[in-house]
């Protein structure tokens, strides 16, 4: 998962699209120790140590890793897409953003 | 080819148990088809499939171990990601026909119980073994319906795919099962699986709601209980779908700043519960 995730965030650009992590693991110590390993170099949440923390409760996550494709305008689009249908998702979510720039250009 | 050898493989063994089940009904008179929670197991029976599946068991974790291998050696999650297995030799597939068998040869035991929780897994696989899930479930139902230790084998049922032999067998301890322990657990696998996809979510929805009315100080594992697990299921079910508004995130960051998920809108963003493990 990293090096497609570093792949993305390499190749667009950070007004369109952001990485947030948010991360599990035991101690905040070895959160930063993972980021520094993985080479992560996007936003992460800590959620208060181990998998029982308030955001991952909150979100009812019950296997790692879990994602949400966030539109835009702060929609769920899709949930744990990965590989090529995650790229292709992500592609039609980057192209309907495109088109509402253009729009707010014209205006 | 492999198929074929599959099921000519399986056939002896179908043939045992084709055998066994008259024999079986017949044995403890006045049992029948209509009554079969009144089978005997003696100690010593008990016993016997124990030890044969503690055996069999032995030999699954060998086999894991040994498929399992190049992953455990592996150092990063890159390699990991390298590493391919091949499904031929896959222990849940390979182990299918002995753990059947077993089954088929210790009927009504509390060890075959246990094994049906890893062959409806197994045999959930593959199209191809539906025949035998269909056995399966009709086995339990036949036999189990009122044991306690339906629990075990119900709680994890929403892992299982939704296949009309799964659903019916949730139905079953749900609807049927004497220990509100079961029919909770029942109930809850059975809101999940129909929750999940969106022809049968209002069906799902309703079950979990029943769930959290009814079946709330129910354990579910370690010190949670059904009541504490659903409200997070509901809370998915209603906020977290497709189409719908993201809950706002407020926490800390890595780094130790204050941080917003809200703060992120105006950008697609990729949001990735993630654990280095």
């Amino acid at each position: 998962m990293y090096p497609h995730e570093r792949s993305l965030v390499k190749k667009y650009s950070a007004d369109q699209f952001a990485i947030v992590g948010v991360n599990s693991e035991e101690t905040i110590e070895a959160a930063r120790e993972a980021v520094k390993k993985n080479q992560l170099s996007w936003n992460n949440f800590f959620d208060g140590g181990g998998t029982d923390g308030p955001i991952a409760t909150r979100w009812n996550v019950s296997g790692w890793p879990t994602t949400y494709l966030i539109d835009e305008n702060g929609v769920i689009r899709y949930k744990d897409v990965r590989g090529e249908t995650l790229d292709s998702a992500l592609e039609m979510l980057l192209e309907q953003w495109k088109t509402a720039r253009d729009a707010e250009a014209k205006l | 080819m492999k198929m074929i050898q599959a099921h000519v493989h399986l056939l002896p063994k179908m043939f045992v148990l084709l055998c066994l089940v008259p024999i079986y009904s017949f044995a403890s008179s006045p049992v029948t088809f209509d009554d079969p929670a009144t089978v005997v197991v003696t100690p010593a029976q008990e016993a016997a499939a124990r030890e044969a599946l503690d055996q069999l068991q032995d030999r699954m974790d060998v086999a894991w171990n040994e498929y399992l291998a190049p992953l455990q050696e592996a150092k990063t999650s890159e390699e990991r990601d390298a590493v391919e297995l091949d499904p031929e030799k896959d222990p849940g597939v390979m182990f299918l026909p002995q753990l059947f068998k077993f089954t088929s040869d210790h009927p009504g035991t509390a060890a075959c119980l246990e094994a049906y929780s890893q062959l409806i897994p197994m045999a959930s696989r593959d199209e191809k073994n539906s025949w035998i899930l269909d056995q399966i479930v009709d086995r339990i139902i036949l036999q189990y319906i009122e044991h306690p230790d339906l629990k075990d084998l119900v709680r994890f049922g929403h892992y299982n795919p939704p296949s009309t032999q799964n659903l019916l067998l949730l139905r079953a301890a749900a609807d049927r099962s004497p220990h509100r322990s079961v029919q909770g657990a029942a109930c809850y696998a059975l809101g999940k699986l129909l929750g999940a996809s969106e022809e049968t979510r209002v069906e799902g929805r309703q079950l979990l709601e029943r769930v959290k009315k009814e079946f709330a100080d129910v354990a579910f594992v370690r010190e949670i209980t059904y009541g504490e697990k659903v409200a997070g299921d509901l809370f998915e079910l209603n906020h977290l779908q497709v189409g719908q508004v993201a809950p706002e995130i407020i926490g800390t960051s890595i780094a130790g700043n204050l941080m917003q998920l809200s703060a992120f809108r105006g950008k697609v963003v990729l949001l990735d519960f993630w654990g280095d493990w």
